[in-house]
C-alpha cells in the first residue's frame, strides 16, 4: 500500500532521492540537472513496501521480514509541467543521431559491466566522483542489487544477475539497421530481409484490403510507412512482471534519434511492482556519459488522476505502454479524453504521419504502442532427436529465465513426434528434467510459492492416475523439484485439442511448470493450437528446427508464415526466448514504428538465417556463461 | 457443556459397505473432546489421523495416488502431516481436468467412475456402466447417481459454484450425520441454539450447496420442529442455475449462447425484480409474528440478502425487536460487485435489528467450506472458534506447518472423528487465516478454550494474483 509524507533520507545513488539500505531504495529516475529542482517542489514521498516478491499488508503481513521500501515524489500538476517542459529543453544541449547511438552503445555495455561487478565487490573505478564517493555509491548499488531487487520483486539474486551479465540484452548494434527498413506494401506477401539484419520480416496486415495489396504488381512500389518524422515527447507505462520494462521503453524512445532529430523527452511511469531496476541503471548510465539521459525521467504516478493523466498524454506524440489488457485500454480510454484520439497501430486503421506541435500541447493524435498480456510457446523439431542435450538446455532456459513470469518465457513445449511409437517426447521431458535440476542451482527460482508448484504437481499427478488414463499425461519431475514437467499426450496428434484444456495448460504454466505436447507436423502447431487462441495473446516461438547448412528452408518459411498470420510476432532461435531483440518485432511493432505510421497488422520477425547453427551459438554462449558465472553452490 | 447423546456417540469407523482393512479405532463423541487437556485431545487426534490416513490410503484411490506420489506410504508418521493434505480448490474439481469439461452431464459414465475414484468404497464398473447417456442438465445426472447410490444414502453436495465450476462432494449417510452433529454441537455451544427457537433461512429450501443445507439439517437436529423452520427464497437453486446465474461459466453452441444472452440477463433481472423482494417480503412475514409472540429467532442468511432485508427496514424508519437470545446468522462470501463492503452490512443489521432491551442483536458469522464437515462460530468477541475435534493449522507458501501461538497464513485441517468415511478429511484451505491456538494466554476473550481465527483475519487467497502479473487466456 503505498503511503505518503515519509521523506528518506539524501542519498548519492540513482534519483538523488532516498537513501539506500537494503530496506530501502528509489524507486524513480531524474536527471542529474533536474534533480534538486524537481524534487524541491515534491508535495512529499510516496512508498510501497515488498517482501519476496509481495505487497506487504496486501499479499504479505504488514510486518514481514526483510520487506524492502520503494519511495518517489509526489508532485504537484505544475511541477509535471515543469518537469516536461524542462526534458524538451534539454533536448537541445545532448548529442543526436547516429553520434548519440553510438555513444549510447558503447555506454550501455559499461553500465552493466559496472552493475553486474558491483554485485561482486565495490569497485575503485575511473570517474567524476572522488574515489571515497564512488565506493560509498558502488557499495548502495551493490545493496540494490544483491539485497534490496531480490527482496522487492522476488527474482533470485542469480536471476537478476544472470542477465545483467548476458550482453545479448545490451546489444543495440541492430537498431540503426532497423531503422533503414523501407519496405514497400510486398512486404504484406512474402518474407524479406530486415536491412542486413539476420532473419527475415513479414507485414500481416489487418484488413483485407491490405493483404491483396500486398499481391498486386502496382503496390510493389508503395512504401508501407509514412515518411519517418520523430516524437518529441514520448510516454511510457513500464509493467513490473520481470525488471527493466520501463528501462526498454526508454531505449526504445531514445532509438528515435536515429531519425536525424534529437532525442525526444521520455517519460517513463515506473511500475509501483518493480521500480528499482530501471533507475538503477539510468544512474549508472549517467555517470558513464550524462548526457545519454538528459532527456528521460522515470517517474511513478497515479493512473486515477484524470488531471494529469490528461495532462501528460495531451503532449505526448507517442505512447508505449507495457502493462495489464485492463491498463491498456484506461490508456486508451485517457488517451482519447486526452484531446486527440489515439492511433493504435497494429490495432486499428492507420493515422497519417503527425506534425508535432512545438507547444505544450499536441494537436494531432499521438500513436499508441500497446504491449498487453501475451504468452509464448517453444517448438522442437522432429530432427533434434539426436540433439535433445542441447536442445532441452535451450528451451530450459525458455522458460526458466523470469520463472514464467514474462510474456516472453515459454510455457508449452510442442515436441514433433515421428509416429506414434516416437519416444522423444519422453526423452525430451527427461532431458528437460535433468537440465532445470541443474538450472536450479545456478539460476534458482525466486520466492514464489513453492505449493503452487505442488499444487500443479498434484492435478497432474491425479490426471495421470485418472480413470481411462492410458498414460496419457505423465508428470516426469518429482514432488520435491522447484519445477513442473508434464508430458501431456491426451490429444492424438493431428487431432483437434480441446480448447478448455489447453487454456488451462496455458495457465497451469506458471512459475516453471512445462507442458510437453506431441505433435506429429509442425503446422500443427500454428492450425490446430495457436489458432484456438485469441491473435492478440500471441507473441514469441523460441524454436529448436533444422539441420546444418539448412538455412531457412521452405518448410520453415511456410510454418513462420502460418504462425504469424494466427499472431506470432517473433521467431527466435531456442534459447533466446528471454533475450530479445529490440531491432526486430515486439509484439508486432518495429523499431521503425516509432516514428511512422502504416496500416493495421503486425510484423513477425524470424531473428536467424540458420536455424541449426543459431542454436549450436547460442548453446555455446550459454554454457560458456553458466560455466563462467555460475557455479553451482555447495 | 452438551454431552454427547446416545446418536451422537459415532463410530468413526461405522463403514458398513466395504470390510474394514485395518483395524477398528477407538470411537469417540464429538461432543467428549471439549473435556479433554489439550495433550489428550492432541493423542487422540494424532492417533485418528494416521488411523485414518492408513485407512483411506487402502481403500481411497485419488488419495493414495496423490500421497504416493509425494513420497507417503501406508503407514504415516507425524512428519508426514503436510503431504497429508490436499487442496480444496482441487479435489472436488478435479473431475474438470479428468473429463475435460466443466460440464459432468455430457461424460456420466467419466464422471461417476472419478467419482469412484474419490469415495473409500468398492464401487463395482457395472454402477458405473450404466450412467452412458448425456444428462440435460447436471442436476439431473445428480439426482441419478443419488439414485444409483440409494443404498449408500448417497447424497451430491456443491460448493457456492460462483465461478460456475462448483466442487462436487459427495456424502454418505454417516458423514450427513457426524456434519450434522457437528453444526447442531456448535450451533449450541456458540449460538446458544435451543428447540425454542424459530429459524428463518433466507436461502432456498432447496439447494445443493453444502453449507446452506447443513446448516438446515442442523437446526432441524436441534430439535426445531418443521413448522418453526421456514426458507424465504421461493424457488429451488439448483447447481445449473447457479452457474447461469453466477454468469461465468456457459455452455458451448447455441444452448450457451441461449445461457449468456437470455437466461442469464433473465434470471439476473427476476432475482432483483422478484425473487429478492419477495424473500424480503416473507421474512418479514415470518417476523413480525416472531416479535409479537416473543419467540427467540434465529435469522440465518447470506450478508447480502440479510442486508436486503435490514435496508428495507431502515429505509422505512423500522425497527424489528426480537425477544433476547434471538441473534442473526450469516454465512457464505460476498458478491464482488457489491457495493457495501462486510462491516459496514453487519452495521446496518445491527441498527435494523434489536433485541427487546434496545440493544443491537447479535449478529454472528459461521465459516465453513463445502468439503468440511464442521463450521467455525463466531463468538461475541468476533473470533471463529473452531470445533476442538478438528485439528486446525496454518501453511506457508511452501505447504510446511507453521508453529506459534499466533501464526498466519493457508487454513489447513485434519478431522479425522467427523470427517466420516467416504474421503478422508485432510485438506488444505485456499483461505490465509491467523490462526490462535488458544494455548499459553491466547485463549479467546469471550472465555472459549481451543483454537479460534481471528476476527476479521480470513481473506480468501488467489494465486494469480500471488505470482504477479503473467497473462491468463
Amino acid at each position: 500500500m503505498a503511503g505518503e509524507g515519509v521523506r528518506p533520507r539524501e542519498s548519492r545513488v540513482a534519483a538523488g532521492g532516498p537513501g539506500v539500505t537494503a530496506a530501502e531504495a528509489p524507486g524513480f529516475w531524474l536527471p542529474r540537472h533536474l534533480r534538486d529542482r524537481i524534487l524541491a517542489q515534491a508535495s512529499g514521498w510516496a512508498t510501497t513496501r515488498f517482501a519476496r516478491g509481495r505487497e506487504c499488508g496486501l499479499e504479505c503481513p504488514a510486518d514481514e521480514p526483510g520487506a524492502v521500501t520503494a519511495c518517489w515524489p509526489v508532485l504537484p500538476l505544475e511541477s509535471w509541467t515543469d518537469l516536461l517542459d524542462a526534458l524538451a529543453e534539454a533536448r537541445s544541449r545532448v548529442p543526436q543521431g547516429e553520434e548519440f547511438w553510438q555513444r549510447l552503445q558503447a555506454a550501455l555495455p559499461q553500465a552493466a559491466q559496472r552493475l553486474a561487478e558491483a554485485r561482486e565487490e565495490v569497485l575503485v573505478a575511473e570517474g567524476r566522483a572522488p574515489r571515497a564517493e564512488r565506493q560509498a555509491v558502488d557499495a548502495e548499488r551493490q545493496v540494490i542489487m544483491s539485497e534490496a531487487l531480490p527482496a522487492y520483486t522476488g527474482f533470485s539474486e542469480a536471476m537478476i544477475g544472470a542477465m545483467l551479465a548476458t550482453p545479448e540484452l545490451w546489444d543495440l548494434r541492430g537498431m540503426a539497421a532497423s531503422f533503414g527498413y523501407r519496405p514497400s506494401k510486398a512486404q504484406a506477401a512474402r518474407w524479406g530481409r530486415l536491412t542486413d539484419l539476420p532473419g527475415r520480416v513479414r507485414f500481416f496486415p489487418e484488413h483485407l484490403l491490405d493483404k491483396i495489396a500486398g499481391y498486386v504488381p502496382v503496390a510493389w512500389q508503395m512504401p508501407l510507412f509514412s515518411s519517418p518524422r520523430a516524437p518529441e515527447l514520448v510516454v511510457g507505462y513500464g509493467a513490473g512482471n520481470v525488471p527493466g520494462t520501463a528501462l526498454i521503453i526508454t531505449l526504445l524512445a531514445l532509438a528515435t534519434t536515429l531519425t536525424g532529430s534529437p532525442p525526444p523527452a521520455v517519460l517513463v511511469r515506473n511500475s509501483r511492482r518493480e521500480p528499482l531496476f530501471s533507475p538503477l541503471v539510468l544512474s549508472v548510465l549517467e555517470e558513464v556519459d550524462e548526457d545519454l539521459v538528459a532527456t528521460v525521467a522515470v517517474m511513478i504516478w497515479d493512473y486515477d488522476d484524470p488531471a494529469l493523466q490528461r495532462n501528460l498524454l495531451g503532449r505526448a506524440d507517442l505512447v508505449l505502454a507495457a502493462a495489464g489488457d485492463e491498463t491498456i485500454a484506461s490508456l486508451e480510454k485517457a488517451l482519447k479524453e486526452s484531446g486527440a484520439p489515439p492511433a493504435a497501430e497494429g490495432q486499428g486503421a492507420a493515422a497519417p504521419a503527425t506534425a508535432v506541435p512545438a507547444g505544450p500541447a499536441r494537436a494531432a493524435a499521438a500513436r499508441f504502442h500497446p504491449h498487453g498480456h501475451k504468452v509464448s510457446f517453444a517448438v522442437v523439431g522432429q530432427e533434434m532427436a539426436d540433439s535433445l542435450d542441447i536442445v532441452s538446455l535451450l528451451t530450459a532456459l525458455d522458460s526458466a529465465y523470469w520463472d514464467q513470469f514474462g510474456c516472453l518465457s515459454a510455457r508449452i513445449h510442442f515436441v514433433e513426434k515421428a509416429d506414434p511409437g516416437d519416444w522423444i517426447t519422453l526423452d525430451y521431458g527427461e532431458h528437460l528434467v535433468s537440465w532445470l535440476r541443474r538450472l536450479a542451482q545456478v539460476l534458482p527460482r525466486g520466492a514464489w510459492p513453492l505449493r503452487q508448484l505442488q499444487d500443479t504437481f498434484d492435478r497432474y499427478k491425479a490426471l495421470e492416475n485418472a480413470p481411462g488414463a492410458t498414460g496419457a499425461v505423465r508428470v516426469v519431475s518429482s514432488y520435491e523439484d522447484p519445477f513442473v514437467v508434464v508430458i501431456d499426450e491426451r490429444e492424438t496428434p493431428g487431432s483437434r485439442p480441446d480448447p478448455y484444456a489447453f487454456a488451462t495448460a496455458i495457465n497451469d504454466c506458471q512459475g516453471r511448470v512445462i507442458i510437453i505436447r506431441p505433435v506429429y507436423d509442425l503446422m500443427e502447431v500454428p492450425r490446430l493450437y495457436l489458432s484456438l487462441l485469441p491473435s492478440h495473446s500471441l507473441q514469441s516461438l523460441s524454436v529448436a528446427v533444422g539441420r546444418p547448412g539448412a538455412g531457412l528452408t521452405k518448410e520453415f518459411l511456410a510454418f513462420a508464415t502460418a504462425c504469424g498470420a494466427q499472431g506470432v510476432t517473433a521467431i527466435r532461435v531456442a534459447g533466446r526466448g528471454a533475450l530479445p531483440q529490440l531491432a526486430y518485432s515486439w509484439d508486432g511493432f518495429l523499431p521503425l514504428d516509432l516514428v511512422s505510421t502504416r496500416p493495421a497488422g503486425h510484423f513477425t520477425t524470424i531473428e536467424f538465417d540458420s536455424p541449426y547453427e543459431a542454436l549450436i551459438e547460442t548453446y555455446k554462449a550459454h554454457v560458456a556463461r553458466i560455466g563462467a558465472h555460475h557455479h553451482p553452490r555447495p | 457443556m452438551s454431552r454427547g447423546s446416545t446418536r451422537s456417540r459415532l463410530h468413526i469407523l461405522r463403514h458398513h459397505h466395504a470390510p474394514a482393512p485395518v483395524a477398528r479405532p477407538h470411537t469417540r463423541a464429538l461432543a467428549d473432546f471439549w473435556n479433554m487437556s489439550s495433550e489428550e485431545r492432541w493423542t487422540s487426534l494424532l492417533a485418528g489421523i494416521l488411523e485414518r490416513h492408513t485407512y483411506h490410503y487402502q481403500l481411497n484411490k485419488a488419495y493414495r495416488n496423490t500421497v504416493a506420489a509425494r513420497g507417503v506410504g501406508s503407514h504415516a508418521t507425524p512428519d508426514d502431516l503436510p503431504r497429508l493434505l490436499r487442496p480444496t480448490a482441487q479435489t472436488f474439481k478435479s473431475y474438470i481436468d479428468a473429463l475435460g469439461t466443466p460440464f459432468p452431464q455430457d461424460d456420466p459414465r467419466g464422471f461417476v467412475e472419478w467419482l469412484a475414484d474419490q469415495l473409500s468404497l468398492d464401487v463395482s464398473r457395472e454402477r458405473w456402466e450404466r450412467f452412458r447417456s448425456p444428462y440435460r442438465s447436471l442436476e439431473k445426472l445428480l439426482r441419478a447417481i443419488e439414485h444409483e447410490f440409494r443404498d449408500l444414502g448417497l447424497e451430491m453436495l456443491t460448493s457456492s459454484g460462483t465461478s460456475g465450476r462448483a466442487s462436487i462432494i459427495p456424502r454418505d449417510v454417516t458423514s450427513t450425520e457426524l456434519t450434522v452433529e457437528s453444526f447442531y454441537l456448535a450451533f449450541q455451544r456458540y449460538f446458544g441454539m435451543r428447540a425454542d427457537h424459530r429459524a428463518i433461512f433466507m436461502m432456498p429450501r432447496h439447494t445443493r450447496i453444502a453449507m446452506a443445507r447443513m446448516a438446515r439439517f442442523s437446526v432441524e437436529r436441534v430439535g426445531l420442529t418443521p413448522d418453526r423452520v421456514h426458507f424465504t427464497i421461493p424457488f429451488p437453486a439448483y447447481p445449473d442455475q447457479v452457474r447461469i446465474r453466477a454468469g461465468r461459466t456457459f455452455r458451448m453452441g447455441l444452448r450457451g449462447a441461449l445461457e449468456r444472452f437470455l437466461w442469464h440477463p433473465t434470471m439476473r433481472f427476476l432475482q432483483e425484480k422478484l425473487v429478492d423482494p419477495r424473500a424480503v417480503e416473507k421474512a418479514l412475514t415470518l417476523l413480525i409474528p416472531a416479535a409479537a409472540h416473543g419467540e427467540r429467532v434465529l435469522l440465518f442468511g447470506s450478508l447480502t440478502h440479510l442486508h436486503a432485508l435490514a435496508l428495507h427496514l431502515l429505509d422505512r424508519g423500522q425497527r424489528m425487536r426480537l425477544a433476547p437470545g434471538s441473534l442473526v446468522g450469516t454465512g457464505g462470501g460476498m458478491k464482488e460487485t457489491y457495493p457495501v463492503g462486510p462491516e459496514e452490512i453487519r452495521r446496518d443489521l445491527q441498527e435494523a435489528f434489536l433485541s427487546t432491551d434496545g440493544s443491537p442483536l447479535p449478529v454472528r458469522d459461521v465459516y465453513g467450506m463445502a468439503e468440511a464437515n464442521w463450521a467455525a462460530m463466531q463468538c461475541a468477541e468476533g473470533n471463529y472458534h473452531v470445533p476442538p475435534w478438528v485439528h486446525v493449522v496454518t501453511v506457508d507458501d511452501d505447504g510446511r506447518f507453521l508453529s506459534g501461538i499466533r501464526t498466519t497464513g493457508l487454513l489447513a485441517f485434519f478431522d479425522p472423528f467427523g470427517g466420516g468415511d467416504l474421503f478422508p478429511a485432510f485438506f488444505r484451505s485456499a483461505d490465509r487465516v491467523t490462526l490462535l491456538t488458544g494455548q499459553e494466554g491466547s485463549r479467546c476473550p469471550c472465555g472459549e478454550a481451543g483454537a479460534y481465527l481471528e476476527r476479521a483475519s480470513i481473506r480468501r487467497v488467489d494465486l494469480v494474483g500471488e505470482a504477479g502479473c503473467a497473462a491468463q487466456v
